[in-house]
Parts: C-alpha cells; sequence; structure tokens
C-alpha cells in the first residue's frame, strides 16, 4: 500500500438504520441502527475484511455501498465521487464498477434463466456488443471461474453448490469491476469448495486488480484472505488492523472473545474460551459503549462515554476506553 | 491448480438430466397422474366437440321439428333425443360446447391479463398496493355472481357481456394470487443481484419476476376457466347469458325444466355435462398445482 495513494472507496459516517415499530398512538418510529457511523478508507487492490456476528450490520454495510439501500447518514465516495449525488450515468457507471457477490448461490441466480443468459445480461444492459461479442464475453468468463462453454446451456439447479457460486462470481466479473462486495460468499460452500472458491477470488484479484469487501461471520477463512480487517459490533465498529496484527494482538475485548471462540485442534494449545455477558438488551445504551451490557471488562464509565476510535499502533484502530 | 475446478468438484453433477422446460416437466408430471389425465382427456373431448361441431352432429341445433318432440335418448336419429321443439339435444350440446369453451377461455384469459397487470403491479410499487388491493377487496365483498348479474344487467345481455363480467370476476383472485406470489419472489437475492447489476424496473418485472410466477399463473388459469363455464351456465340459466335460441347449456337447462317431469333428459343431460366439464377443468388445475409447484419443481 503506497502512503499517498488516494483511497478506491472512502466511507465517511456511513449510517443505516431500519424503522422496527412504530407505537400507534404517539406516532414515534423506533430505529434500528444496522450501520452506526462507519468511516473507513479502502485501498485498491486490497481485502478488507469485514467481521462479526449475524445481525451485527456487516451485509447491510455492504449493501449500502452498492447503493442497494440508501443510506441516511454519511457518504460514501468510490474514487472521490459521492455515490448518492451522482448523475443517472454515472450511477450506471458506478454499477459496472461495484459488484457484489452472495452469499447463497442457490438464491442468487434466476432459476428460470439459462446460466449462458444470466452472464450475458449485465452485458445486454451495459454495454452495446452485438450478440456474438456477448458469446465470446460468455464463454470467456466461464473459462475463468473453470467452467466450460456447455455450462452456458444449463439451469442455475443443474450445478452443484461451488459451480453456482462460480457462475455469481463470473457474472460479477462480466463488466470488468473494479470493487467487489462478497457477502458472505463462501460461507454456504463446504469446506473443501470454500478453498477452491477463495483460491479463485485470489487468483481474479491478481489478474483483474480487483478490490475486494470480504464480509464473513468465518474467523479463519477471513483472516486467510484478508489484508485489513475490521470488527464490527451492532453496526459500530470495534477494531480495525492488519489481518496479522489482529488476530496476534487483539485489542477491543469483543475481538478477543471472536477469536478465543475459535476451535483449536491441538490438545496442548488449549486456549481459554473468554465468556460474554448475556443480555437481552443488545441494543445497547445510547449512550456509553454498544459493547457495554456484554463486555466482561466494562467498567463504570463505559456506561456513560462513547469510546473514541483511536489509532493505537499505526494502522491498528481500536474503540475501546480500556485499551 | 493443476486440475480445473470444475474437474476437481463436478464431475459428478455435469452429466445430471437433460434440462427439462417448466411445460415439458408439468406435461410429464400431468400424464403420471390417472385422475388428471381423464380430466384432460374429457377437456380435449370438450375442445374437439366445440372445434368440430358442425361436422360430427347431423342435425341444425337451431332446426325445429314439431313432428318429433320429446324424443328420449337411444331414438332413431337422436342419440341424445329431442326437446320440446323437437331439435336434437346431441347438436345442441355440441354447440353449446363452443360457446361454453368460447366464453371460459376467453373471459379467462382476459381476466389474467388484468390479473396480471394488477397483480404485478400491487407486488411490485409498494405505494400502489394499498389502493389496487382495497378496490380488489370491495370487489370481493360483492358475491360473485351478483357481480356478474349487475355488470350483464348494466351492459345488457349478450355473449361479449357476459365475458366482459366473468373476466371482472376472475380479476380479484388471480390478481391477488400473482401479488403474493410476486412480494415472494421479489424478496430473493436473485432480484437484488439482477439490482446490483443495474438492471432496470421493466427488466427486472417482465424478464426475472414474472417468469417466476406463470406456474401460479397457469394453475388458476386452468381452475377459472372451470369457473368461468359454470358461470356463463349460471348467467344463461337466470336468461342473461346467450340469448334464445342460442344452444347454450345453461339456458337448455333452464328451458329444460318446465318439462322435467315428461323429458327428464332435457335437464339432465346439459346438468351432467356442465358438470362433467367443470368438473375436469378443477381437477385438471389440481393436477397442474402439483406438477408446477415451485416448492417441488424449480430447485430440484
Amino acid at each position: 500500500m503506497i502512503a499517498n495513494e488516494r483511497p478506491l472507496l472512502e466511507l465517511e459516517g456511513v449510517k443505516k438504520s431500519y424503522p422496527i415499530k412504530r407505537k400507534s398512538l404517539t406516532f414515534k418510529k423506533d430505529y434500528i441502527h444496522a450501520v452506526n457511523g462507519i468511516t473507513l478508507d479502502i485501498m485498491a487492490r486490497e481485502t478488507l475484511g469485514v467481521v462479526g456476528e449475524s445481525g451485527c450490520g456487516k451485509s447491510t454495510l455492504g449493501r449500502t455501498i452498492l447503493q442497494l439501500e440508501t443510506l441516511n447518514e454519511g457518504s460514501v465516495k468510490f474514487k472521490s465521487q459521492d455515490v448518492s449525488k451522482v448523475s443517472k450515468a454515472k450511477k450506471m457507471q458506478l454499477k459496472r464498477d461495484m459488484q457484489m457477490i452472495f452469499q447463497d448461490p442457490y438464491a442468487s441466480l434466476d432459476p428460470r434463466q439459462k446460466v449462458g443468459r444470466a452472464l450475458e445480461e449485465p452485458l445486454l444492459i451495459h454495454t452495446k456488443k452485438t450478440k456474438s461479442e456477448r458469446q465470446t464475453k460468455v464463454n470467456q468468463l466461464l473459462k475463468e471461474v473453470d467452467l466450460t462453454e456447455e455450462h452456458a446451456e444449463r439451469y442455475p439447479h443443474q450445478f452443484s453448490g461451488g459451480q453456482r457460486q462460480r457462475i455469481g462470481i463470473a457474472r460479477a466479473l462480466a463488466l470488468d469491476p473494479q470493487f467487489i462486495v462478497c457477502d458472505e460468499a463462501v460461507s454456504a460452500l463446504d469446506v473443501s469448495v470454500q478453498a477452491q472458491v477463495i483460491q479463485l477470488f485470489q487468483s481474479l484479484q491478481e489478474n483483474h486488480d480487483l478490490t475486494y469487501l470480504f464480509i464473513s461471520h468465518d474467523l479463519s477463512v477471513i483472516r486467510y484472505i484478508s489484508d485489513r480487517i475490521l470488527v464490527m459490533y451492532l453496526g459500530n465498529m470495534a477494531e480495525l488492523a492488519p489481518a496479522n496484527v489482529l488476530y496476534n494482538y487483539p485489542k477491543h475485548p469483543y475481538t478477543k472473545t471472536l477469536l478465543s471462540a475459535i476451535p483449536s485442534f491441538t490438545v496442548n494449545e488449549r486456549k481459554e474460551r473468554l465468556k460474554l455477558k448475556d443480555t437481552d438488551e443488545k441494543n445497547g445504551p445510547v449512550t456509553g459503549c454498544p459493547f457495554e451490557p456484554r463486555c466482561p471488562m466494562a467498567k463504570d464509565h463505559c456506561k456513560t462515554l462513547i469510546p473514541e476510535w483511536r489509532e493505537i499502533n499505526p494502522g491498528h484502530f481500536v474503540a475501546c476506553h480500556e485499551v | 491448480m493443476g486440475k480445473s475446478h470444475a474437474e476437481l468438484e463436478g464431475t459428478q453433477i455435469v452429466e445430471k438430466k437433460q434440462p427439462r422446460s417448466l411445460l415439458n416437466e408439468a406435461i410429464r408430471q400431468v400424464l403420471r397422474n390417472r385422475l388428471a389425465l381423464i380430466s384432460l382427456v374429457v377437456i380435449l373431448i370438450q375442445i374437439f366437440m366445440a372445434i368440430f361441431a358442425p361436422w360430427i352432429v347431423a342435425h341444425d341445433p337451431l332446426a325445429q321439428n314439431l313432428s318429433a318432440t320429446y324424443l328420449s335418448p337411444g331414438s332413431d336419429g337422436h342419440w341424445l333425443g329431442t326437446d320440446q321443439y323437437g331439435r336434437d339435444v346431441w347438436s345442441r350440446m355440441a354447440h353449446g360446447a363452443r360457446i361454453s369453451l368460447f366464453v371460459g377461455i376467453s373471459a379467462t384469459a382476459l381476466g389474467l391479463i388484468g390479473g396480471t397487470i394488477l397483480g404485478l403491479t400491487a407486488g411490485y410499487f409498494r405505494r400502489l398496493d394499498g389502493i389496487i388491493m382495497r378496490i380488489l377487496d370491495l370487489m370481493f365483498a360483492f358475491p360473485n355472481i351478483l357481480l356478474a348479474l349487475l355488470i350483464v344487467a348494466i351492459l345488457g345481455p349478450s355473449i361479449v357481456n357476459t365475458i366482459i363480467a366473468l373476466s371482472i370476476w376472475a380479476i380479484p383472485s388471480i390478481a391477488r394470487i400473482l401479488r403474493s406470489r410476486v412480494l415472494t419472489v421479489k424478496k430473493q437475492e436473485f432480484i437484488t443481484a439482477q439490482r446490483s447489476i443495474g438492471a432496470s424496473y421493466p427488466r427486472i418485472l417482465f424478464k426475472h419476476i414474472l417468469p417466476n410466477c406463470t406456474a401460479p399463473l397457469i394453475v388458476v388459469g386452468a381452475m377459472e376457466i372451470g369457473t368461468a363455464i359454470l358461470a356463463t351456465a349460471a348467467l344463461g340459466y337466470l336468461g342473461l347469458g346467450a340469448q334464445p335460441p342460442a344452444p347454450e347449456w345453461g339456458a337448455m337447462v333452464s328451458e329444460g325444466q318446465e318439462y322435467m317431469f315428461n323429458a327428464p333428459h332435457l335437464v339432465l343431460i346439459p346438468g351432467i355435462v356442465i358438470m362433467i366439464s367443470v368438473f375436469a377443468f378443477n381437477l385438471f388445475g389440481d393436477a397442474l398445482r402439483d406438477a408446477l409447484d415451485p416448492k417441488t419443481d424449480i430447485n430440484k
């Protein structure tokens, strides 16, 4: 990473909340803050991993960046242009530059559409290629994800999970994007297939200069693929660090607990499993640290003060009073 | 990576069954179900009767012969007998199939078009959902036959107006079924995937959502034809459908009931045929529902 290079993607205080229920008398809406203020730079050609338990807003973050959800506050800048404030033509260009790969390869392909057709569709929407040019591109895409030309004539249900996920990858690659959000892209796959797909991600990154936002709850996968890792808790940033730093020197109590939950396979190396406090109050207090209700290290001031996002070492950020 | 991924992982799946279209799959399933097969045969006989009516009967359905009235079924030259004017019942039944099927199919087709437009709109555009569904609820609140009577009463009794009335009758249920299907399909990830590659609304709506809604539409269409045939007969019976002397099944029952005790076949034959025909369409619709059930077919 070159220090003075401009980041590919700049997130500035991104917030996304959903109304949950309206109290009928007061007409006051309650909101759940799925993403609650994310400020982050993503450099070109890096893989930023995002981890967190389910419901912590990591998928929403990915979708918000791709404009599949409209953000409530803050801004997302891709190559210095605010994605929510661009002209329609530019918006289409952004759709080409930023793509998404989905978790469930069964659900993310239209069951009534042949694979070749599914891969052709982005080309139909965005380019003026002729039929034979599209055909060539489709075949090239299939080849790139280790499928063959005959596969184009099949329906999604005739493929295995791993193959289907490769089709999803091929579709995302069709428009030569620069940035791809991989939303739990390997979580639905068998472990053996996971490894192959992850390797595919890596070789594609090299060949196409791709930048990934890799969302997963799987700590080993994230560690393997990411350059830097962001740990999220209830829509907030808990810790951000280069992958090996985060795994070897976790600072935030939440990160520590997560890492201690990775099963270990050697008897001697038994780690002490850290436990979180159980609480129903998962939404966290409005005033203090969002993690405070479950934090084993919580002190009194955690209830009242929101922890600052501090850089404790170069490139290692954490939001906790006790670090 | 020495071997390609496809070799490593996919060989066992690659040689799976040939792609089968929705239609193929449905036909295969229906042929396996005996009841469905019987109903299909009945429907085909009816269609055959309707198309070839002028060639398979010996008598003009309107030709009166006052010297041969009230003949019982099995009489010489009139195997289903004759009515009070000496008209050949078989000939009238065959020509009646034309009216019933024509009205049933065209009313259903119109209803499907209207219901599809409303259902897609209501399901996809949430803003319009409330308005459209409340209007449909209003139509649901009317007893169907009353609604049809009302429309025919306003427009005047005729076959064309019967078709209009029955298609309006069919719209609410079709629109509702389609809407609920659209709501399910629209939440699926492949729709989000289409949005993320920048697909326009019409493209998503017509190329991705609608094709995934065809199964319930076909099923409800088949059922709706049966309902429409029954309703045509009901309107005919009440004198608001096809006008005499047109050989309409419902009207035949209505005309025949005066002579029910002397010549019961005048009521029984059209009555039973109406029943069989409606029953066949409903059975067939049921079988199609099983054959096309998205839970059993799409992801298999």
